[in-house]
């Protein structure tokens, strides 16, 4: 009984003790823990598919004007889709920002129409126009000898020297990739000779981001590369050796998009925000600064650029593939293991 | 657990080991939060005095900055030029405008760019290439432009990054409006701040301590960051999908979250700043080391002594315990003249003292008993000897009765003389043991009594070596036997032929005595013998008597044995040690 007593006597020193350090360590952390939480309440949650360097200024400039706190995420096109494929009731954001029309299409069920007083069932409205072109490197080809056609594209003398970025993960080859499968097209299925030729001709080398597409051409690691008119005309102003060639059989315009989330948690700031991008002065901004096309009647074309009319545009609304991009992809993924048998 | 057996020895040894541990570490545990907390008190106020200095400094130069504007705006050729946009002279214009915008900067060691930009975006001049934002800025009231249209006459604070490339970055700017004589507004001049400036006025707040400073405007725009460069001109709250965007992206708000002594933000009003400090904890690594080293050297120092001392301390608890175990162990087996080693002088040293003071009290107390005994024993043989004299003095004063009646005077005076000589020598030496001369003298006495009682019936031989003489014996071992004899061998049988030959001589060399007391008379069976020697007989007290006092002086070795048979006369060895 005495040893027992003693043991306990024993044990509550030592808890006495191991108590005391902790405090003396909590009490100290306290005294340097003022970290200030900042408060989460209105803050305007944007999703965007953009590029930063786009998203940053007009953020900026929108927060600085209404003084509405703003928190983006920006991340690739498919990315964001599969984000709001798996959000089911969870709350994401309030605004989904950029990407081409026919892909936010498919979610048309989560947004909210941006102006319901006139009547209007207008989910997504075009925020600008981004027309997909061949860019080259000046350096390694000639103006001669650079592909006018999408199909010279294919042709097998540009085996290893063109870039294009996975359809998977970026919308402009999707897009591009979708008017490879549905041009010439005679059978009741899609093109698929093309994409073969494709996946000849990129060598299966398929560049993860669209980033990697413009820079790799830049840099002279690609000698042509299908992208973004915008993304090349701010290289051509960077004073890189880059090329622009608006294709013959037609030039696919992505219409970015923005949308409302149904689930918006703050719809007034939300809407303040569509509001803004889509008013005179961001767009006016954009194309001054972005060489973006906007979507705005009353504002121009940058100056640098070729008038919209001047260009074959394909009408993306003809697109079938936006529908069956699952099964597509799945055919593109297959295709491109195929090919890599074959190569071995 | 109750039945866990822990000896003193480990209980000693660990108390001692924990009372030298624990103090130091709790005196370790308060150094480290008392220091830490002073030092950090320490660290933060002159932080913060720090921060304070740093963001005057900051406000003069912006001071200097807003000198050097009003100097280009009010300068009267500068609105003159910006009004005369003749495409002609355009220029001679630049160049003269590059000169006042040089000259305003002639005293800045770090030159900050000045644009200066007129309200159509038209014409822009620079001191560097005049960046694009600018014409797209003015174009559309877009940032400083929409901050100096709505502002007073004072100069709008815009805090914003533009590159300049291989000239580097600015992160500040300071923007007014230029006015032509008729106070039109014309045109914007802006100065546009380096880094290197406002990064050069922080290094005074480092004062020793690694620490990331981040400076953000009031929406979370970063202009300055210390540690992550590449955060400038993005906004802290982004996020990412991509894991490897998410890995560049380190915000402030994740940078204290992996590792943070300290933080604290200051904000100043004038700028529109958040400066946010957050102090690393690994300056505090180094004091943590030493009070950990202090512990670690510390506790083992006095682990080591501790433990030196616990063990000798417990070994002097323990073993003179162990000590008084064994010889109470041996004690108990019966061994009582061991004593108990044990020379500490404290409380054990004390038991030990008194545990073998009592030993020795046993041992006196013991001997005492057996002295008990011994004195005992003596009564009892005084008590056996004392049975002798009345059973003789009753036959003799009887027979001096019956000689007096038949008138014999002679027999009844040989016979009260020879009484009279037998109490003498019964009476004058009280010792136990007389010579065998003296013994002889009894007997002789004694047999005469006997002779004149029996009336010469029977016939003495004496054969008594001379040697022996002088040993000296237990008195009255012979005289029972003799009177044994002549009572019971042929008193009464009325025999008159009665012999009796007593022998004594030296067996053994010369160590032993041996007495032979033989008689004629009628003899024992061999009952009768066992009766004698092992029983109590009521008739023959004085034998068992003499045997019983014999073993009792000598040991069992020694004693009477008696040979006899029925009708063929009795044999009584008597054995004993000469003294």
């Amino acid at each position: 009984m005495k040893w027992n007593r003693a043991k306990n006597n024993v044990l509550i020193i030592i808890l006495f003790i191991i108590i005391f350090i902790l405090l003396t360590n909590r009490i100290s952390n306290k005294f340097f823990g003022n970290v200030q939480e900042e408060t989460k309440a209105n803050i305007l949650k944007i999703h965007s598919p953009l590029n930063e360097r786009i998203i940053q200024p007009i953020i900026k400039e929108f927060q600085e004007s209404t003084g509405i706190n703003v928190e983006y995420t920006s991340a690739g096109t498919l990315d964001l889709l599969n984000a709001l494929e798996n959000k089911s009731d969870k709350y994401l954001m309030d605004i989904m920002w950029g990407g081409s029309e026919e892909y936010l299409n498919a979610y048309s069920y989560l947004f909210e129409p941006i102006n319901p007083t006139n009547n209007s069932q207008e989910y997504i409205l075009g925020y600008n126009k981004l027309p997909i072109v061949l860019i080259y490197n000046t350096k390694l080809v000639s103006t001669e000898e650079v592909p006018k056609t999408w199909n010279e594209i294919l042709e097998p003398k540009w085996k290893g020297k063109l870039a294009i970025a996975d359809p998977m993960a970026s919308g402009s080859a999707y897009i591009a990739l979708s008017f490879l499968l549905e041009m010439d097209n005679v059978s009741e299925d899609y093109n698929w000779l093309n994409a073969k030729k494709l996946i000849k001709n990129i060598n299966g080398k398929i560049l993860a981001k669209s980033s990697e597409v413009y820079e790799g051409v830049a840099n002279g690691d690609f000698s042509i590369g299908i992208s973004m008119e915008e993304a090349a005309i701010n290289y051509i102003n960077q004073g890189k050796d880059m090329g622009i060639v608006y294709l013959k059989e037609g030039t696919p315009v992505i219409k970015d998009s923005i949308a409302l989330m149904k689930d918006a948690k703050n719809k007034d700031e939300a809407k303040a925000f569509i509001k803004f991008v889509l008013n005179k002065k961001v767009q006016s901004y954009m194309v001054d600064r972005f060489y973006l096309r906007s979507v705005r009647e009353d504002v121009g074309v940058p100056i640098e650029l070729r008038s919209i009319d001047k260009i074959n545009i394909f009408d993306a609304s003809l697109l079938t593939t936006y529908e069956n991009k699952d099964a597509i992809l799945t055919k593109w993924k297959f295709l491109l293991e195929v090919w890599e048998k074959e190569e071995e | 657990m109750e039945n866990v057996r822990v000896p003193v020895f480990y209980r000693i040894f660990i108390t001692y080991i924990l009372c030298s541990i624990i103090p130091i570490l709790i005196i370790a545990g308060l150094i480290h939060g008392v220091s830490r907390n002073l030092f950090s008190n320490n660290v933060k106020e002159q932080t913060i005095n720090n921060l304070e200095i740093f963001h005057s400094r900051i406000h003069e130069r912006m001071n200097a900055y807003e000198n050097i504007i009003s100097k280009i705006k009010n300068d009267s050729r500068v609105s003159e030029m910006l009004v005369e946009t003749d495409e002609y002279n355009h220029n001679d214009y630049i160049n003269n405008m590059n000169v006042i915008m040089y000259q305003a900067l002639i005293e800045e060691k770090i030159k900050p760019v000045i644009n200066i930009i007129d309200v159509e975006a038209k014409h822009g001049y620079s001191t560097l290439l005049q960046p694009k934002i600018y014409f797209a800025g003015a174009k559309n009231n877009w940032g400083i432009f929409r901050d100096i249209n709505m502002g007073t006459e004072q100069c709008a604070i815009y805090l914003q990054e533009i590159d300049y490339g291989s000239y580097g970055k600015t992160i500040m700017s300071l923007g007014s409006k230029i006015y032509d004589k008729n106070g039109k507004h014309i045109a914007y001049v802006i100065i546009d701040i380096p880094r290197e400036v406002i990064y050069n006025e922080t290094r005074d707040i480092y004062s020793g301590l690694s620490m990331q400073m981040v400076m953000v405007d009031s929406y979370g725009y970063t202009l300055l960051d210390t540690i992550n460069k590449n955060m400038e001109g993005k906004f802290q709250q982004a996020t990412y999908i991509d894991p490897e965007k998410i890995k560049e992206h380190k915000s402030i708000k994740k940078m204290i979250e992996e590792d943070s002594f300290m933080f604290f933000e200051y904000k100043d009003l004038r700028l529109g700043t958040i400066t946010k400090i957050n102090v690393l904890s690994n300056f505090f690594s180094t004091y943590k080391l030493i009070v950990s080293l202090i512990l670690i050297i510390g506790s083992g120092f006095s682990l080591i002594i501790s433990g030196l001392l616990a063990l000798i301390q417990a070994r002097s608890i323990s073993e003179p315990i162990n000590e008084l175990i064994c010889v109470m162990d041996k004690v108990k087996q019966g061994d009582l003249s061991i004593r108990a080693d044990v020379r500490s002088r404290d409380e054990i040293g004390d038991l030990a003292i008194y545990f073998n003071q009592m030993l020795k009290k046993l041992n006196i107390y013991m001997e005492e008993n057996i002295e008990k005994q011994k004195q005992l024993r003596i009564t009892e043989i005084k008590m056996l000897q004392a049975q002798i004299k009345p059973h003789f003095i009753y036959n003799t004063l009887d027979v001096i009765k019956w000689s007096v009646k038949l008138g014999q005077q002679e027999k009844a005076i040989s016979v009260v003389t020879n009484l009279a000589k037998l109490l003498r020598l019964s009476i004058d030496s009280s010792e136990e043991f007389v010579t065998i001369q003296n013994n002889m003298d009894f007997i002789n006495g004694y047999l005469a009594i006997q002779k004149i009682k029996y009336d010469n019936s029977f016939i003495i031989s004496m054969d008594i070596q001379k040697e022996i003489m002088e040993c000296k014996i237990p008195r009255l071992i012979l005289q029972p036997f003799i009177e044994n004899s002549i009572v019971h061998g042929f008193g009464k049988t009325k025999k008159d032929d009665g012999k009796i030959t007593i022998n004594g001589k030296f067996v053994e060399s010369d160590e032993n005595i041996e007495f032979r007391i033989i008689d004629n008379g009628v003899g024992m069976t061999e009952e009768e013998i066992k009766a004698l020697n092992f029983e109590y007989p009521e008739n023959h007290i004085g034998i068992y008597n003499v045997n019983k006092r014999i073993k009792m002086y000598f040991g069992e070795n020694y004693g009477v044995k008696i040979n006899s048979s029925k009708g063929n006369g009795t044999e009584v060895i008597i054995l004993m040690p000469c003294i």
